[in-house]
């Protein structure tokens, strides 16, 4: 009884999103008039709406209420949107991410005023600034990391990022209950200004996770006074830049900024709303009345549309990757042929899903890891489109022109997106090779239950990035790891990333990792769709906004000259 | 009367205990669990912090999740069993999901939500008031004008107000809500700029989501009332009041009227209910922070807490309000006693 009425009512909400979004998005075209540039666009009536004009203080959304508060439980995109204001790690995120080469700029000093690295490259030695503070008004120490990341390592502690500490020495055991001598862990508290970290192996992207929310402080005497009620508003302590003032829930978080922050005279915004609007079409119509000044979450693609070319809309590369999974573990089943997967990754042409069925909003995909990476060059041409070559190979393993194939099942999560891509997939796969597939769509949780039991042939998948190295992309497909979920395993493969981990020269390292990704592209479970972007609304009139490929933007970095409402159209950057 | 509402209160007690035991098994039997996540996640935490590995009731089938090698996956132990029935043993009814549950209840909390940091009263109590609000104010609109177009059509049987209320009423039925709040978005928040189109700081935010939500239902209305005028015209007892010289006035709206609301009455307390758990999509489309919005994410979690903190909340709610429309029936209709 309760999930027909659930289901029913989700379907409802879905289709009245859908008629919403339809109607908005015809209703954008229709005020769309075309000119050469953003200016002329601003003058010519395109802009009739200024961003947050009708906002008190700088306001933007998130997607959903934060799970959690606290950042060594956290996981989502909102908490981590919420998490990198109010608490400051070691090193944090720059403003951007754009034109780097080299990794080690990707991050700025922190709490940690700098670090050294030994010359073997496994030890941390970070020196703290002696001027950071929580909002309190205690001093932050080494003392305060050590036991936060040691409560992140508690056995049976609920953290979903708890695996990322593991690079550390005997990190691993610990959290497993393997270790149980603390002092085994390669964490330790010089003074209070010192904190020492000794890793398994060089991890280069090491700088990069000390920057994640997992890695951040917490108030441990309040996290063992109150437990999980540390992270109330009237409870909170934090380090970052703000403080949290206020939190309704399925409303708005209002952040204000901390007087006891290291940096607070480079801190322009006194004081953020963030408000939590559920629905992108919601989120849209918030942004076009003048509420936001940063629709915040990735829009939807029926809405963007008609947003393209006004002078807020920014799109932003991504670090992720929209790909099929193939299921391997299926001995009947015809994928478990390399040269069948290869056909039929290399009969999907991804430019033309791209272009005509997600209008130019993502980018083309012919390798697993997206491009950009600092130091990082993807081997070769990756998956190319080539249909003759496809239907060779289907014929080599025994089906030519698709005949005796079975027909397969492409798993997908109820979605737009998804639909979409499936269908062209399903005709390209008719077309090019005489395969026939059936699409099964499922509701997100079902869907999760399925992939996570390898209860599918092929299914659709999305991975970002969690740090900018291609490790974050490549070590999934390890044998064993938890996020593999297709059954495929290569012992060339394993091998070369565990080169790749000892791997003391940069540029070797990278080599390895690149030959390894050669062979998830030529025997792998894969087929890469397309690389994700970040489609949004941001106000033109905010300083420090600037592209970044995890899609982190800290308040800290920005600022909003005064009275954008009255210069209006007028003034277009 | 007073006994008839405590044995009503009684039977609802057994009637909302049925409801819980069968929406925690229903729940259980959804595919998925509120640990799995996207990544590998420490789900193990997770089914060990709410009991997920335990047995659901008693009286069983096997536990639902089955621990797999160094519990970092977890299985499903498949979905609805209906095997041989076992009886655990008495020590371990305590650790059963179920009872876990009504202990939780009977010592006045609805758990913890197993998706957020928060507890379900918490989540269900910042919630219920924006619903109420919304209801009660779509309640009002939906008698404010279904209650007259309905009067004036039955008064004017077969003539042309009598069809023009009609038409409109059956454009108002037909029209679903999430068609009509994006349009009521595009004209007044983007167009005309009268309203925000999200969110509720400030009454008028209200506005068009009530009207969203109450056209509906006055639309319905209407059609009762124009139903309930045209069979108590008719009657007896309006014959003789006329007969006695009354004006059409007090004939129509101190005798009438009364009869003819009898069907809007008896609806009230379901429409009521529908208003308060129909307001999802509303609630979804101009973002407000209802209930409605929190049944339908807890149901896609699998936010097991939330769902039947919500359940409870929706059927404790039916329960009460079905039991005002009796008594307000008796107010109305003295011919209805509930007196032995």
């Amino acid at each position: 009884m309760v999930r027909i009425s659930a289901k029913t009512m989700g379907k409802r909400a879905l289709a009245g999103a859908l008629v919403g979004a339809m109607a908005l998005s015809v209703w954008g075209c229709d005020k769309k008039q075309p000119t050469a540039g953003g200016e002329g666009q601003a003058k010519g009536g395109q802009a009739e709406f200024v961003a947050g004009s009708e906002a008190e203080m700088f306001t933007f959304a998130v997607a959903a209420d934060p799970q959690t508060l606290d950042p060594g439980r956290m996981s989502g995109a909102p908490e981590g949107r919420i998490a990198f204001n109010l608490f400051e790690g070691l090193m944090m995120p720059g403003p951007t991410t754009e034109g780097l080469d080299d990794a080690s700029e990707l991050v700025v000093p922190g709490v940690a005023e700098s670090y050294e690295l030994s010359e073997d490259g496994r030890t941390y030695t970070f020196k703290l600034r002696e001027d950071a503070k929580w909002s309190n008004g205690k001093a932050v120490t080494a003392t305060d990391f050590e036991r936060s990341w040691r409560r992140v390592l508690t056995p049976d502690f609920p953290s979903d990022y708890q695996s990322f500490m593991w690079v550390i020495q005997n990190a691993e055991g610990f959290s497993k209950g393997e270790v149980t001598d603390w002092s085994e862990v390669g964490v330790k508290v010089v003074d209070d200004r010192t904190l020492e970290v000794t890793l398994t192996q060089p991890t280069p992207y090491f700088p990069e996770l000390v920057a994640f929310y997992t890695f951040f402080p917490v108030p441990m005497d309040l996290v063992e006074e109150k437990g999980n009620d540390w992270t109330r508003p009237e409870n909170i302590i934090t380090n970052g830049p703000y403080e949290l003032e206020s939190y309704r829930e399925q409303q708005d978080l209002m952040l204000k900024k901390s007087e006891n922050y290291w940096d607070k005279a480079n801190v322009a915004l006194d004081q953020a709303r963030i408000r939590i609007i559920q629905d992108t079409n919601a989120a849209v119509n918030a942004y076009r009345t003048g509420e936001l000044h940063w629709s915040g979450t990735s829009l939807p693609v029926a809405q963007i549309t008609g947003l393209l070319t006004h002078p807020d809309y920014l799109q932003e590369p991504m670090l992720g990757t929209y790909y099929y999974r193939i299921n391997v573990t299926d001995e009947e089943s015809p994928l478990t042929d390399n040269r069948v997967r290869q056909a039929l990754a290399m009969s999907v042409d991804s430019r033309s899903l791209v272009e005509d069925t997600m209008n130019n909003l993502f980018t083309v995909a012919n390798h697993f890891v997206p491009q950009g990476l600092p130091g990082y060059a993807s081997p070769g041409e990756g998956i190319t489109y080539d249909v003759a070559r496809a239907k060779e190979l289907l014929a080599e393993a025994g089906y030519p022109d698709g005949e005796g194939f079975p027909r397969i099942q492409l798993l997908y999560n109820v979605d737009e997106n998804h639909k979409l891509i499936a269908e062209a997939v399903q005709s390209m796969w008719k077309r090019n090779l005489g395969v026939d597939i059936q699409l099964v769509n499922k509701e997100w949780r079902t869907y999760l239950q399925d992939v996570s039991s390898m209860n599918y042939e092929i299914a659709r998948a999305g991975w970002i990035g969690d740090y900018n190295d291609p490790m974050t992309f490549l070590d999934m497909w390890e044998t064993g790891n938890g996020n593999n979920n297709t059954g495929w395993s290569d012992e060339e493969y394993d091998t070369l990333l565990n080169q790749a981990r000892a791997e003391r020269d940069p540029a070797k390292r990278m080599e390895l990792l690149a030959q390894a990704e050669a062979i998830v592209l030529e025997r792998g479970p894969v087929i890469p769709v397309y690389y994700y972007t970040n489609n949004v609304l941001v106000s033109r009139f905010l300083k420090g906004f600037e592209p970044h490929n995890r899609d982190i933007h800290l308040l800290k970095y920005m600022s909003l000259p005064e009275a954008p409402a009255a210069e209006g159209n007028e003034a277009a950057e | 009367m007073t006994r008839f509402i405590i044995r009503r209160l009684l039977s609802s007690v057994v009637v909302i205990l049925i409801i819980i035991t069968l929406s925690l098994w229903i729940t259980r039997q959804a595919p998925s669990n509120p640990c799995l996540q996207e990544r590998e996640a420490n789900a193990c935490a997770c089914i060990k912090e709410h009991a997920l590995d335990r047995p659901i009731f008693p009286v069983h089938n096997p536990p639902p999740l089955t621990p797999l090698e160094g519990c970092q996956y977890w299985e499903s132990a498949g979905s609805l069993v209906l095997g041989p029935i076992e009886v655990l043993p008495l020590s371990e009814w305590s650790e059963t999901q179920y009872v876990i549950y009504v202990s939780t209840l009977l010592q006045g909390s609805l758990g913890g939500s197993m998706v957020t940091d928060r507890t379900v009263i918490e989540t269900l109590g910042s919630a219920l008031p924006y619903t109420i609000q919304l209801g009660i104010q779509a309640l009002l609109i939906a008698l404010l004008i279904g209650v007259p177009a309905g009067l004036i059509a039955g008064l004017r049987q077969n003539t042309m107000p009598d069809y023009g209320v009609m038409t409109v009423a059956m454009v108002g039925v037909s029209i679903p809500n999430f068609v009509l709040g994006p349009l009521l978005i595009m004209l007044f928040s983007l167009k005309l700029g009268w309203f925000t189109a999200v969110g509720w700081e400030s009454w008028s935010d209200s506005v068009l989501p009530s009207i969203t939500l109450g056209l509906f239902y006055a639309a319905y209305i209407a059609r009762l009332t124009r139903g309930g005028m045209l069979e108590v015209i008719r009657k007896d007892y309006i014959r003789t009041a006329r007969a006695k010289g009354l004006t059409e006035q007090i004939v129509v709206l101190r005798h009438a009227l009364k009869g003819a609301l009898l069907p809007v009455v008896s609806y009230l307390g379901p429409a009521f209910a529908a208003l308060l758990t129909g307001s999802v999509v509303v609630e979804e489309i101009f973002n407000l922070p209802g209930v409605g919005t929190h049944f339908v994410r807890s149901a896609l979690n699998r936010d097991y807490n939330l769902v039947l903190g919500t359940i409870i909340l929706y059927s404790s709610l039916l329960v009460v309000l079905n039991l005002v429309v009796d008594i307000l029936y008796t107010v109305l209709d003295p011919r209805v006693s509930y007196d032995d």
